[in-house]
């Protein structure tokens, strides 16, 4: 296709170079055709003249004036008849079809040297952009581009604030969680998240404003688990065991006994209870490596939801297995590329230092 | 596809330009059917070009980055005039924009010259094919703007933020009309050098494209000053950079060559030196062209540094501008000489400032070069600064501004000198009761300010004498003398204009640079500072964001001494896409003066900010003149009539007018 609008273009171009060489100028008036080199002298001369007479009669120029300017003109017109020689001489009839030739070949022989003909034009608006996912540093340098345009955007700021948790970035996931609560108003939820940046931040120490937070987000909503269980956790960490037994047992109650969290709640109370003095209520160590390791094993060979994967994660990590959790983390990475979907899983890992090294494909 | 399509169209307006060339100067003597070919060659490059050159601006536009070009000097998030602008701002576009004016002028000349002699047509349009072919070449060998990529990103850099400003869209294709438009006095000169012919016909070719020229260099350096002026945020108008001096000597010598073309139009004298003014003018553009393209100089008009392409363009030059000259050393004693005069005449002053303009373009060429050539010789550095060139140029234009005025007045071929000078006095006295009141009215030390001003005042003012002078106002009722006014030729409208505008770009240069005031302080919000009678206060910093870029701006009222009261915001940018800071000036005008203010840096924690102000007064004047003066050749080149100019006769009974 694009040789032939090539090919079209030359021989247009060519075609006209020809006819102009054979004097049939489109456009070109007989007058111009038929102006030898003397006449147009000449004219030029008669034109001058007139000029002359009209100043005369506009009072710009006085009679003396214009005679000096007409003798200065004559002495001109006759040096000029003197010294013109005619301009002589014929070029070869082959000379400019030859250059024509000449034209075409030149043009294909530098294109071909230098051109890229099979290369199609790729508008951006025609491209299909490449999966956000691909490279993650890639994505988030874009939303936070278009976050600059927009910072309204709450959706923006939903996708990256999690990525931020992610990367270990506790500061701009702070930001982005204040920000989303100035937009949207808070929730529960929102709290709970900007108290994990800002615990994350502190390095795991809820006391100060976290710790406000989570209870304004467990006073927000009763039921609301995640706070709970920080404010519990801040409990057991500063040493008041007392009520961390009290909150301890109260968000076990919120739990039919499957989720995700429970073993880690009941690995909290028992060591509250622990520091009470009190005797341990755990399971037994050794049935409860047995459920992790079938999880795993159902898991791995036939997928599950990302909750699921969550409590695998969360499971090993309670139980020690850093290594193991480590390989599930990136197996789940894998099953669920979008970081959206996975917050409280990432979240979980950059906790314990799970941070992937590798990016998911 | 039409990227390709686009670049094969620039290949073949190439090969075109080449046969024309070829054959044009081989058979430039055979008459209508080789003009014919060279004439529909000239519009065939132009229309191709043109089509490569609209090629490349749909690809800017459509985001195209598969074109190399694009992706390093767009972003998709640019404003549409922006994407346009991007294709000539780098080193690759701005030359196929070169190219784009090269053959512009080509077509313009074989459109309008069919009534030129055809040995003349076809010379003309073989030498400005063979610019073409020259330039064209070198783009596509050296900098083909069409490059593709295979794995095109998704993204492109963005175009340096500096020049993300109107100032893109104005600036390089008015000063390049100027540059390129001397190629055709070029073109001119060698096809009068070349057949021994050179007559008033030819003059009255040539002077037209120098005006046309010259109207759009004066524009795009006037329009190049100005941008720089309030993007580059220092506060100045002109720093005699290289880049800039580049653009300087095509203009003083165009200067020069309008004036020298005018003797040769009107009195058919001067021609010999016009040829050689003309191929000067063109030289120094091409040199200032290489200066900036060739990666020797580094300013924000470098894009990209490469020494093959520096080596490309020196021999170009070394070709192009050593040609020229042999051929004008071989063939200028072929030329007939031209009408004679007395030294006291018109013909007389034009060459005093032709002589005068050819030094300061010389000592301007001396002052930028030789750092270069030490440089590159010895390997040590100096820097030829501000001081040579105001000692210099200054020292060279004064006397040139002194006798300006005298020029128009004299008559042509012989003059009365005391006469003239009795008839310029009261200007003279004028100039210097106007400057005496400006400096009263704004004080100040002793200095060589009111040496400037009164030369400004005495070059406006002398001016505007001549046409009352032309008019007889004073001395015939004002009737007749309204009427005489009104009926001058507008060739005396233009030359009392320009020289008008002169006057009034050298009393803004002069004002502007002795009564500036400077004040960089730092400010909270709430303070005020004051300079020069108005009161500044700094309101508040708001963060602004723009469709490619986000901005700190600093808001700002000023109270007038008027008691009026504006605001002006001042901006800190960050282009996202190149994370590049910029800071954008806010100006604003009083009159004729401008209160300039640029944001600093700010200060740690404490809210506070580095906020330069400058006061200057009259600056507006220097572009303004620069206005009046391409408003002026303007004026000059709709007036298409034979004038010839009238010598003086020699019997002193007849009285001068």
């Amino acid at each position: 296709m694009f040789w032939i609008f090539a090919i079209a273009i030359t021989a247009i171009a060519c075609a006209a170079l020809y006819y102009a060489a054979r004097g049939r100028r489109v456009n070109a008036t007989p007058a111009a055709q038929m102006t030898s080199d003397d006449d147009a002298t000449t004219a030029h001369f008669q034109l001058q003249l007139r000029e002359i007479d009209g100043d005369i009669a506009a009072g710009r120029l006085s009679e003396a004036e214009a005679v000096a300017v007409r003798a200065e003109l004559a002495r001109e017109l006759m040096a000029r008849s003197e010294t013109t020689a005619p301009a002589t001489g014929k070029a070869p009839a082959w000379a400019l079809p030859g250059g024509i030739l000449a034209t075409a070949m030149l043009a294909f022989a530098t294109y071909a040297f230098l051109g890229n003909p099979a290369l199609p034009a790729l508008p951006l608006a025609e491209r299909t952009p490449p999966p956000p996912a691909i490279d993650l540093d890639d994505a988030m340098a874009r939303i936070e581009s278009q976050l600059e345009k927009t910072p309204d955007d709450a959706r923006g700021w939903t996708v990256i604030a999690p990525v931020y948790m992610q990367q270990g970035r506790f500061a701009d996931a702070e930001k982005a969680y204040r920000r989303l609560i100035a937009l949207t108003g808070p929730s529960a939820e929102l709290e709970t998240n900007l108290g994990e940046a800002l615990m994350m931040a502190q390095g795991g120490d809820a006391s100060g404003e976290p710790l406000r937070l989570f209870e304004s987000a467990a006073a927000r909503d009763p039921q609301h688990v995640r706070s709970r269980y920080y404010i519990a956790g801040e409990s057991t960490r500063a040493g008041n065991f007392e009520l961390a037994v009290t909150q301890w047992t109260d968000l076990l109650k919120l739990g039919k006994g499957d989720e995700a969290w429970v073993s880690n709640a009941q690995a909290g109370l028992a060591a509250a209870q622990a520091g009470l003095g009190g005797a341990a209520a755990l399971p037994d160590d050794a049935a409860i490596r047995d459920m992790v390791e079938g999880l795993a094993t159902r898991l791995y060979a036939d997928g599950g939801t990302i909750e699921e994967w969550t409590r695998l994660v969360r499971s090993r990590l309670v139980l020690g297995q850093t290594a193991d959790a480590k390989s599930d983390y990136d197996k789940a990475r894998q099953a669920y590329p979008d970081a959206a979907v996975r917050q409280e899983l990432d979240v979980l890992a950059a906790d314990n230092g799970l941070v992937s090294t590798k990016e998911s494909q | 596809m039409s990227i390709e399509l686009g670049h094969f169209a620039l290949i073949l307006a190439t090969a075109i330009a080449a046969v024309s060339a070829v054959l044009g100067f081989i058979f430039w003597k055979a008459g209508d059917r080789v003009a014919g070919f060279l004439q529909q060659g000239a519009v065939l490059q132009f229309l191709l070009v043109g089509a490569g050159f609209a090629t490349l601006i749909q690809a800017f536009v459509a985001s195209d980055f598969s074109l190399k070009l694009a992706a390093e000097h767009s972003h998709s998030d640019q404003p549409l005039l922006y994407k346009i602008t991007s294709v000539w701002g780098n080193h690759e576009g701005s030359m196929v924009l070169w190219v784009m004016i090269l053959v512009l002028m080509g077509a313009a000349v074989a459109a309008f010259g069919r009534s030129l002699p055809k040995d003349l047509l076809a010379l003309v349009l073989a030498t400005q094919s063979l610019l073409t072919t020259a330039f064209a070449s070198f783009t596509l060998f050296t900098s083909n703007p069409f490059t593709r990529l295979t794995d095109p990103p998704f993204e492109g850099l963005d175009l340096n933020p500096v020049l993300q400003d109107i100032g893109l869209a104005i600036h390089p294709p008015l000063l390049y009309t100027g540059y390129v438009g001397f190629s055709i006095c070029f073109s001119f000169a060698i096809a009068a050098l070349i057949s021994g012919r050179i007559d008033t016909a030819w003059a009255r070719w040539v002077r037209p494209w120098t005006l046309f020229s010259w109207v759009f260099l004066t524009l795009g350096i006037a329009m190049g000053s100005y941008w720089a002026y309030y993007e580059l945020g220092w506060g100045g108008w002109w720093f005699w950079d290289p880049v800039e001096n580049a653009s300087f000597m095509p203009w003083l010598a165009g200067t020069a060559l309008l004036h020298s073309a005018l003797v040769m139009e009107k009195r058919n004298a001067l021609k010999i030196w016009t040829v050689f003014l003309s191929i000067i003018t063109f030289s120094l553009s091409l040199l200032g062209t290489f200066l900036v393209r060739s990666g020797i100089l580094t300013s924000v008009h470098t894009f990209a540094s490469d020494p093959t392409r520096g080596l490309v363009i020196l021999a170009l030059l070394a070709v192009v501008i050593g040609g020229a000259f042999a051929l004008f050393a071989f063939r200028a004693q072929s030329l007939r000489a031209g009408g004679l005069f007395a030294p006291v005449s018109r013909e007389g002053a034009l060459i005093l400032n032709n002589l005068l303009l050819a030094t300061a373009t010389v000592a301007v060429l001396v002052g930028t070069l030789y750092p270069l050539l030490l440089d590159a010789l010895t390997g040590r550095t100096i820097s030829v600064g501000a001081p040579f060139f105001d000692l210099t140029f200054g020292a060279i234009m004064a006397p040139l501004l002194v006798i300006l005025p005298f020029g128009p007045y004299l008559a042509w071929k012989r003059a009365d000198f005391v006469s003239v000078v009795q008839r310029l006095a009261w200007v003279a006295g004028l100039a210097l009761f106007a400057t005496i009141l400006f400096f009263a009215l704004r004080g100040g030390a002793v200095s060589l300010a009111p040496f400037g001003l009164l030369l400004g005042f005495w070059v406006a003012l002398g001016a505007l004498a001549e046409l009352q002078d032309r008019a007889k106002f004073f001395r015939t009722d004002l009737r007749t003398s309204f009427r005489r006014l009104f009926g001058l030729p507008r060739t005396a409208w233009a030359t009392a204009l320009a020289h008008f505008g002169l006057g009034v770009s050298v009393i803004g240069i002069v004002s502007a640079s002795a009564w500036q005031a400077e004040l960089v302080t730092t400010m909270q919000p709430g303070q005020s500072a004051e300079i020069a009678g108005y009161v500044v206060t700094f309101d508040k910093l708001e963060e602004l964001a723009g469709p490619n870029y986000r901005s700190q701006a600093g808001s700002f009222s000023i109270a007038a001494p008027d008691g009026k009261t504006r605001i002006a915001l001042p901006e800190r940018r960050i282009y996202v896409a190149s994370g590049t800071p910029t800071t954008e000036a806010a100006i604003e005008t009083y009159g004729f003066s401008q209160l300039y203010m640029q944001l600093g840096e700010a200060e740690e924690g404490n809210g506070g900010q580095v906020v330069r102000l400058w006061y200057k007064p009259f600056v507006t004047l220097i572009w303004l003149g620069a206005v009046l003066m391409s408003g002026a050749g303007l004026i000059s080149l709709t007036y298409r009539r034979l004038r010839v100019g009238a010598p003086r006769p020699a019997h002193k009974s007849v009285p001068a007018e």
